[in-house]
């Protein structure tokens, strides 16, 4: 049966403006999802200008003042201070440039490495192909936080080594990931022509294969941002992440720990940051998956 | 059922690489720790001669492979090196410790799958409702909040109201029951301790609820997308147009058990955020377990004990997962038809 | 066999009165109109066969009957009479009371209809204890023992060998027409007065088609059922039943007996079903109907099936055509033919389309 050419290359993209336009209006319908994307650009706003908006940014840097330690929430201090003196509201505003960008990068660096290498592994088939899943499957064997802690730790609390610590434990699950989806689009009819027609094996994946896996990775990736920064902050919180006095949200917490549960302010407010931004990036996964796959629930 | 023993015996088999897997890249981690962990151990105003001492007894000065080998015969014997900073045996530690983890791990488990298919079902047969938009909303919220916040929170609540106790297994003044299996409510019940028994429980409770929660969260939407599946499937049809069943019973046990098998691995599969979380949860309740024990090792880069708690972690894994895999092929005979 | 008229009232003493049914569903593309105003009767242990292509709305009738219709917004008019009560005006509970009990259903799919997790004799348990036989034992023996032995002699009924192993059987481990017989079993046990067949031996071997087929008509005859028997296949129609009414289009077009449609049958779309039953080639071509199915989207005007009729008139096209008898029995909804019909039965000579 000959493959007509026309139908393979069109089998194997998504008509672009067809469906770009069906998945935007999908995404912006429910309010659930739009009240997380614009919550998330008030934070990404917020956390490029924390040293701004912040009424006390010399806190998160070092300062104190043993003056005003430990007081209560007020118009003054929104979030009460700490042991130091130092205003809450502040340390956790500049603390989300850590928190998020220590979260967030090492997620888009496993997932950079990861995802070539999963569809690699799948498309290739043979010895990578082994090779890869052997290895992969010690590392996903192990629970991710408690791996992560052991690295961490292993090469030095810091915040650079945790992050470093993240990347090798959050790689092979990216791996895994595509690997399935490559190894089953592989014999799909229209990868099989274009093999068939000549076309070079990195080509095929990066036009056939990871295209058509997009759907799942980008609902997984983004939620993933989410618990990126969820582990960086438990790493802080045991102390082999971010270290004091770092305004760092997991760290704060930490700090936070001997002064409870009378001035519970301290831990709270970083805590209650860290579990917002989790839930919102997992609505927002949430909305793409049905977005973009408006058959997969009910 | 002949049949069933080769299914269980293969999974097993093919578990052992995997074992041999986590084992090495435990060693590999502790191995990086850089800077000069005999001169952490002896501490700062030790002299060069005891530093050797250290280090020899360690076998800090030996080439890789030596240690490795080394790393191997002594893992076999059940010998997994000693703490630098308590001094004891690392598998002591471990021993006396694994039980506080083990109770507090099953108390979340029990808790975790018990409440999310509870409140899965209930959202599944409200669904669309408001109800069923707030237990999403919960369940969303159970799996994105920190757990080592969520136990503080706990802490807080049960300072303030002082209903429950916020720090270790029991109370000081408590005397723990006489060790059968090393978890003092199960220990407690056997000695017919019923105060103890409660006192323990009290104390379980909180740590297990934070712990347990992510496990919710999970547990619940998919016990919701299964038995929305489920409903929509022919055999349901027919149980109401052909037999005339009633709708209760249609959903509660026709749908409900074909709806649950998924839900099992899911279990298994979501067991590593239990273990993960353990290791936040003992250190907020100061729960004596190996969850504390690993992160203050972690802390002061400990490595023999960061290391078992790595084994450890790895071994209740895997094996968790074996039992999974082995627990799906009894509640789907068609599975079992499929292996023998 | 009551006579049966869409033009007249429901008569009396008939099961089943489908009056102007209409269903619609929405899809992505637009509002189907699934059911354009059927009109159907059943006498109580008559066995009608339904029959049309796929899309011409046979299935959706008896979802509609048995209320299983799961698109929306579904029933949208009309009238299910059964035994003198209108079905869609009661309540779901109520409903409860005659489906699955007076009315219950086969489908086509014997694989996906049985619950994969329970055995067979589990699901017949759940349908036994709940069932009007439970009266006929209820003190006679000791306990659970009862339901075992009706359990066993049900599925005897329906031709079961070892009946003993198909209890213990988990679905999956039976053929396809076993599956099928314990269905039927199952939908036998609240010994309903009607039973909707739709399709059920399309997914089966041409042998075991056969044997169902006998089946249903011993069950029918032994225990004065009535049954709905659903179908594309006209031959395995004139196997079965007494009555046949052929669909088209979400409507009923032609309604008669089983001789009277393979004899004298009016309606033209009728007559190209008879003809592709009776041989597959002519003249070395392969017959078949002209056109394509309808879209049920937009209806053409008039008759819907005008647009691929050899003998459209003008006025086809323009005016919806009215049922009309011809016959004891026999009613067709095509103006010109019966118009033809009865030009030629007054001047005498053969009526067109009659096979000899």
């Amino acid at each position: 049966m000959a493959v007509d050419v026309a139908e393979t290359r069109a089998a194997s993209r998504l008509r672009p403006s067809e469906s770009q336009r069906e998945f935007f209006s999908l995404l912006l319908k429910n309010p659930v999802t739009v009240a997380a994307l614009i919550l998330l650009f008030v934070i990404g706003v917020v956390a490029v200008f924390a040293h701004q908006i912040a009424p006390y940014p010399e806190d998160a840097t070092g300062a104190t003042n043993l003056s005003e330690r430990l007081q209560g929430p007020s118009w003054a201090h929104p979030f009460g201070t700490d042991q130091l003196g130092r205003d809450v509201f502040s340390r956790v505003l500049i603390g989300a440039q850590t928190s998020l960008t220590s979260g967030m990068i090492p997620i888009l660096v496993s997932a950079a490495i990861g995802l070539p290498a999963g569809a690699i592994a799948g498309y290739y088939g043979g010895w990578i192909d082994s090779a890869i899943m052997r290895v992969t499957d010690v590392l996903i064997s192990l629970p991710r936080l408690v791996l992560a802690i052991a690295i961490g730790a292993a090469l030095g609390p810091s915040l650079e080594n945790a992050m470093l610590a993240l990347i090798i434990v959050w790689t092979p699950f990216y791996v895994r990931m595509i690997y399935g989806q490559a190894k089953s689009l592989r014999q799909e009819v229209y990868v099989e022509a274009a093999r068939a027609l000549g076309v070079p094996s990195w080509k095929i994946i990066l036009r056939h294969i990871l295209p058509n896996c997009a759907s799942t990775m980008i609902v997984v990736f983004t939620m993933d941002l989410g618990f990126g920064i969820l582990t960086m902050a438990s790493l802080g919180f045991v102390g082999v992440g971010a270290q004091p006095p770092s305004p760092e949200w997991g760290a704060a917490v930490a700090e936070g720990r001997s002064a409870m549960p009378d001035w519970w302010w301290i831990s709270v407010f970083p805590g209650a940051a860290i579990c917002l931004v989790v839930v919102i990036f997992n609505v927002l996964g949430e909305g793409l998956r049905d977005a973009l796959d408006p058959h997969a629930r009910k | 059922m002949l049949g069933h023993s080769t299914f269980v015996l293969r999974r097993i088999v093919a578990v052992i690489p995997v074992l041999v897997g986590i084992i090495t890249i435990a060693f590999v981690v502790s191995r990086i720790i850089p800077g000069d962990p005999a001169r952490v151990a002896a501490g700062p105003s030790a002299s060069q001669e005891t530093i050797d001492r250290i280090r020899d007894e360690f076998g800090l000065d030996d080439p890789w492979y030596a240690q490795y080998l080394d790393f191997w015969s002594g893992l076999l014997q059940g010998d997994l090196g000693r703490s630098i900073i308590t001094g004891k045996d690392v598998t002591a530690d471990i021993a006396e410790y694994f039980p506080a983890t083990l109770e507090l791990t099953l108390a979340a488990l029990l808790i975790g799958s018990l409440s999310g298919i509870v409140l899965g079902v209930i959202a599944a047969r409200r669904a669309g409702t408001w109800t069923d938009r707030f237990l999403q909303l919960f369940a969303m919220t159970n799996i994105g909040v920190p757990q080592f916040w969520l136990a503080l929170l706990l802490q807080i609540l049960a300072s303030m109201t002082g209903l429950l106790p916020v720090t270790g297994r029991l109370s000081a003044a408590t005397a723990p029951p006489p060790s059968i299996t090393g978890m003092y409510t199960v220990d407690a019940l056997l000695a017919g301790d019923v105060g103890t028994f409660f006192e323990a429980l009290g104390h379980l409770l909180l740590p297990s609820i934070a712990l347990a929660a992510i496990l919710t969260g999970i547990v619940m939407r998919v016990t919701r997308a299964n038995m929305l599946d489920v409903v929509s499937r022919d055999y349901i049809m027919n149980a109401q147009v052909a037999a005339g069943l009633g709708p209760r019973l249609v959903f509660y046990k026709y749908a409900l058990k074909n709806a649950m098998i998924p839900v099992v691995s899911t279990i298994g599969l979501n067991f590593g955020f239990l273990l993960s979380g353990s290791l936040l949860v003992e250190t907020v309740f100061n729960w004596a377990g190996i969850g504390l024990y690993t992160t203050t090792a972690a802390v002061s880069q400990d490595f023999q004990p960061i290391l078992a708690g790595v084994l450890v972690a790895g071994a209740a894994y895997v094996i968790l997962n074996l039992i999974t895999d082995v627990s799906y092929g009894v509640l789907d005979p068609r599975i079992r038809k499929e292996s023998a | 066999m009551s006579v049966t008229d869409p033009n007249v009232e429901s008569p009396t003493d008939t099961l089943v009165s489908i009056r102007d049914l209409h269903v619609k569903f929405k899809t992505w593309r637009g509002m189907v109109h699934a059911l354009r105003g059927v009109d159907l009767d059943i006498a109580p242990g008559e066995v009608l066969g339904v029959i049309g292509e796929s899309g011409s709305g046979k299935s959706a009738s008896a979802r509609a009957l048995v209320r299983a219709l799961t698109t929306r917004p579904g029933i949208v008019g009309g009238r299910i009479l059964f035994k003198g009560e209108d079905v869609l005006k009661l309540s779901d509970r109520q409903f409860r009371r005659l489906r699955g009990r007076e009315v219950t259903m086969v489908s086509q799919d014997p694989s996906s209809s049985l619950n994969p997790v329970f055995t067979v004799r589990q699901q017949l348990r759940d349908v036994i204890v709940r069932s009007p036989i439970r009266r006929e034992h209820e003190g006679k023996s000791r306990g659970r023992d009862w339901v075992e032995a009706v359990a066993r002699e049900e599925l005897r009924q329906v031709g079961l060998p070892n009946v003993e192993r198909v209890l213990d059987s988990y679905p999956h481990q039976l053929s396809g027409g076993m599956r099928q017989r314990v269905l039927i079993a199952i939908a036998l046990i609240n010994r309903p007065s009607l039973l909707i067949a739709d399709e059920p031996t399309t997914a089966l071997d041409v042998t075991v088609q056969a044997e169902i087929l006998r089946l249903l008509r011993r069950l029918a005859h032994e225990r004065e059922l009535a049954v709905m028997f659903i179908s594309h296949d006209l031959g395995v129609v004139s196997q079965l039943c007494d009555r046949v009414v052929v669909m088209y289009a979400g409507r009923v077009v032609e309604s008669a007996s089983i001789e009277d449609m393979y004899r004298r049958p009016v309606h033209p779309y009728t007559r190209a079903l008879l003809a592709l039953t009776a041989n597959d080639w002519v003249d070395r071509r392969l017959v078949e109907i002209p056109g394509d199915t309808p879209d049920m989207i937009e209806v053409p005007n008039g008759c819907a099936f005008h647009p691929r009729c050899p003998d459209a008139r003008p006025e086809c096209g323009e005016r919806h055509p009215e049922p009309e008898v011809v016959g004891g029995g026999h009613w067709v909804e095509c103006p010109p033919q019966v118009a033809a019909r009865r030009g030629l039965q007054v001047n005498g000579g053969p009526l067109p389309g009659a096979e000899a």
